[in-house]
C-alpha cells in the first residue's frame, strides 16, 4: 500500500508542471466591430512606414473614422469604414481582406492608360512577334523589343539566353513593363543581370521595427550582382506607365541605376514598401507597407519613379492605333 | 515581467520537488538493479502533438492544432548512465478557436527537434526504489509557421540551440509480475542561441538575391533564460514486450516563451507510443 502511495506521489509530482501554460497565453481580443477597428488602427499606427513621407496624421484619421464605428454595425458597414480609412494612405500595398471583399486603393485611376499591347502587336511587331516563356518579343526597325506583363510569371535563364542571342547586333533594346503590376522581383533581377556590366548599388531599404515614430532598422543596401551569363550588350530603353507597380517599380529603380538605360513613358505607380500582414479578431487579414526604399540619390520610390522622358499617348493617337511612347523610344536609336 | 516571475517560480517549484525526493534518500542506498537490460535500443515512435501558439509577429490570436508526431532515436542504457538521441517531427495546420469569425485563418506549422541527452546516475533514493540521474541535454529546435494571406504568404520561424540541465527520476513497479519502469525527465534551459528573424514574406521583395543564410546568422543572438524561457517535462512508461524489446508510452509537455517586443508563446503536449528495438 505504501509503495502504491509513493508511485502515486511520483506521478503526481511529475504532473505538477502539466497544464501550467494557460496563465502565459493572453486571451484572444474581443471580436466586435469597435475592437476590430481599434486593433487595425493601432497596428497600422505602430508599424506602417510612410506616415511621415505621405504627411498623414494618423491620429486625425482616427478622430474622423472611430466615431463611425459601433458594435451594432454590420460587417459590410465596418469594412466600408475601414477601407475608407486605409485609403487615406494612398497605398495599394495596404489591403484588407474579408470573406466578401478586398479593399484596394486604385493608384492609377486618374492616369492616362498609355498602353495597349494590341497596338504594339498590330502596328509595330507584326510577324516578328515571338513568345519566349512570358516575354513577348520582336524586332522593330532593327531594335529589339520585349514586353513583360507580370512579375508573377517566371523568366527562366534559358529563355533569356534565347532572346539575347536573337537580339545580337541590333541597334538597341526596348524593355516594356507597362501594365506590369508586380509579383516576384527575382525575375527582375534575372533580367537586369543580363544588362549590368558591373556590380551596382541599386537602392537602400529601412524597415519599421518598433512602435516609435523613428523606429527603423539600419539601412540595408541592395546590389545587382553580375554573372557570366550572356548579356544584352545594347543601349536600353525601359517603358513604364502608371500601372507599373511594386516589383515593376523596383525593377525600374534597378535599371535606373545602370548606365545606358533611358526610361520613357509615365511615372510608375509606385509601391515601394514591403507588405507586412496581420489579422483581426474576426479573422480578416490586412497588409500594409512596412519599409521605405530609396534610390542611391535619396529619392523615395513609394509614389513612383518619374521617367527620363515623359510621353503620354493622346486619345487621337490611340484611336489611330499608334503607341507614341514606343515611337519615342524607337527614335532614340535613330538619332 | 509578471509572467516571467511566475515562470521562474514554477521552475524553482519543480527543482524543489526533485530536491525533496532526493533528501528522503536513505544514506545506505545502493544501486537498484534495473530490470531493463543494459544495452542499446533503436526507438521508433508515433503519436500526436497538440500545439498552442501565440506569436505577435503574425496575429493577435492564439492558434491551436493537433499534429501527427514521428520520432526516431537511439537510446543507450548503461548501469550508470542514460544516453538518448532523438529526431522528432510534427506537421499540422493551426487555426484560432472558433468565435463567430467570418474567416477562419489557417497556418501551416512544421516543427523539427534534434536532441541529445546524457544523464549520469547520482544515487538511489526513497528506500532504494528510485534512481536519480542528472546530466545535460542539447536540443536544436526549429519551427516554421506560414500564413497564406494577401500578396503571397508570410512566414515566421524560430531556430534555436539550447543547453539544458536535465534531471531524471526512474522507478519500477510490477504489473502482472512483469517490471514496469516509470521515468520522469525534467529539462530546464541554461543558455539559448536563437535565430528569430523579423517576420518574412514568402519571397524577398527588395533583394531576392541576398544571402539569406548569412542574414539569418547575423540575426542570431544569445538569449538568457529570462528572455527565452523554456521547460520540458516528460514522463514515460517502459514495459518489456519480449526478452529484449521494450514498449514505451510517453507524455511530454514542452513550453517556451520568447519575451521580446513581439512575444511568442508555444506549448505542446505530445503523446507517443514507441517501440524500442534492441540492437
Amino acid at each position: 500500500m505504501k509503495s502504491h502511495k509513493r508511485n502515486f506521489l511520483f506521478v503526481l509530482i511529475s504532473m505538477i508542471v502539466w497544464s501550467c501554460e494557460d496563465p502565459f497565453f493572453e486571451e484572444d481580443p474581443a471580436n466586435n466591430p469597435v475592437n476590430n477597428f481599434e486593433i487595425l488602427w493601432n497596428r497600422m499606427n505602430d508599424r506602417y512606414s510612410f506616415f511621415d513621407y505621405k504627411r498623414v496624421d494618423w491620429d486625425s484619421v482616427y478622430r474622423v473614422y472611430r466615431p463611425q464605428v459601433n458594435d451594432q454595425m454590420s460587417s459590410q458597414a465596418l469594412f466600408d469604414v475601414m477601407q475608407e480609412m486605409l485609403n487615406t494612405l494612398r497605398d495599394a500595398h495596404v489591403n484588407l481582406r474579408t470573406d466578401f471583399d478586398i479593399s484596394y486603393y486604385n493608384y492609377y485611376e486618374d492616369a492616362p492608360r498609355n498602353f495597349r499591347f494590341q497596338d504594339v502587336e498590330n502596328t509595330y511587331l507584326k510577324e516578328s512577334l515571338r513568345v519566349t516563356g512570358f516575354m513577348w518579343n520582336g524586332i522593330i526597325d532593327s531594335v529589339g523589343y520585349i514586353h513583360y506583363g507580370s512579375f508573377q510569371l517566371p523568366i527562366e535563364e534559358q529563355e533569356l539566353d534565347f532572346v539575347v542571342e536573337r537580339f545580337k547586333g541590333l541597334k538597341g533594346l526596348i524593355i516594356d513593363i507597362r501594365d506590369n503590376e508586380g509579383g516576384d522581383p527575382l525575375y527582375g533581377f534575372r533580367l537586369a543581370r543580363r544588362i549590368a556590366k558591373e556590380r551596382t548599388h541599386i537602392y537602400t531599404t529601412v524597415y519599421k521595427n518598433g512602435t516609435g515614430k523613428d523606429d527603423f532598422t539600419a539601412p540595408s543596401e541592395a546590389f545587382l550582382d553580375i554573372n557570366e551569363e550572356a548579356k544584352f550588350d545594347l543601349p536600353i530603353v525601359l517603358l513604364t506607365n502608371r500601372v507599373t507597380y511594386s516589383a515593376g517599380n523596383f525593377f525600374t529603380a534597378m535599371l535606373q541605376a545602370l548606365p545606358d538605360v533611358t526610361v520613357v513613358g509615365d511615372t510608375t505607380g509606385g509601391g515601394g514598401g514591403v507588405p507586412l500582414g496581420w489579422e483581426l479578431p474576426n479573422g480578416w487579414y490586412f497588409n500594409f507597407s512596412n519599409s521605405i526604399t530609396y534610390l542611391p540619390d535619396g529619392f523615395i520610390i513609394e509614389d513612383g519613379i518619374p521617367p527620363d522622358i515623359q510621353v503620354d499617348i493622346t486619345d487621337e493617337h490611340r484611336l489611330e492605333g499608334r503607341d507614341t511612347i514606343l515611337e519615342r523610344a524607337l527614335s532614340l536609336f535613330s538619332d | 515581467m509578471f509572467l516571467n516571475r511566475n515562470f521562474i517560480r514554477l521552475g524553482l517549484l519543480c527543482l524543489l520537488g526533485t530536491t525533496c525526493l532526493s533528501t528522503k534518500a536513505q544514506e545506505e542506498a545502493q544501486d537498484s538493479v534495473l530490470s531493463l537490460p543494459t544495452t542499446r535500443y533503436l526507438t521508433l515512435g508515433i503519436g500526436s502533438k497538440s500545439v498552442q501558439l501565440h506569436d505577435e509577429h503574425m496575429s493577435p490570436l492564439t492558434y491551436f492544432g493537433g499534429a501527427l508526431n514521428l520520432q526516431l532515436g537511439v537510446l543507450k542504457r548503461k548501469k550508470k548512465s542514460l544516453r538518448n538521441f532523438t529526431i522528432d517531427m510534427a506537421y499540422t495546420n493551426l487555426g484560432p478557436q472558433a468565435d463567430n469569425r467570418e474567416i477562419d485563418p489557417k497556418s501551416i506549422y512544421f516543427r523539427l527537434d534534434l536532441a541529445y541527452a546524457q544523464q549520469h546516475y547520482v544515487r538511489s533514493i526513497i528506500n532504494n526504489t528510485t534512481r536519480w540521474y542528472v546530466g545535460g541535454k542539447f536540443k536544436s529546435h526549429s519551427n516554421i509557421r506560414m500564413n497564406p494571406q494577401l500578396d503571397g504568404a508570410f512566414v515566421t520561424f524560430i531556430f534555436t540551440n539550447r543547453l539544458f540541465l536535465s534531471n531524471v527520476l526512474e522507478r519500477e513497479l510490477k504489473v502482472s509480475g512483469r517490471p514496469l519502469t516509470i521515468n520522469w525527465q525534467l529539462d530546464l534551459p541554461v543558455i539559448n542561441h536563437t535565430i528569430r528573424p523579423e517576420y518574412l514574406n514568402i519571397y524577398d521583395f527588395v533583394n531576392p538575391e541576398s544571402n539569406w543564410v548569412e542574414e539569418r546568422v547575423e540575426d542570431s543572438e544569445w538569449r538568457s533564460i529570462a528572455s527565452y524561457s523554456n521547460i520540458t517535462s516528460t514522463i514515460s512508461l517502459l514495459y518489456p514486450i519480449s526478452t529484449s524489446n521494450v514498449l514505451r508510452f510517453s507524455y511530454e509537455w514542452d513550453f517556451y516563451r520568447i519575451n521580446s517586443e513581439l512575444k511568442s508563446t508555444n506549448a505542446t503536449h505530445t503523446y507517443l507510443f514507441s517501440f524500442l528495438f534492441h540492437f
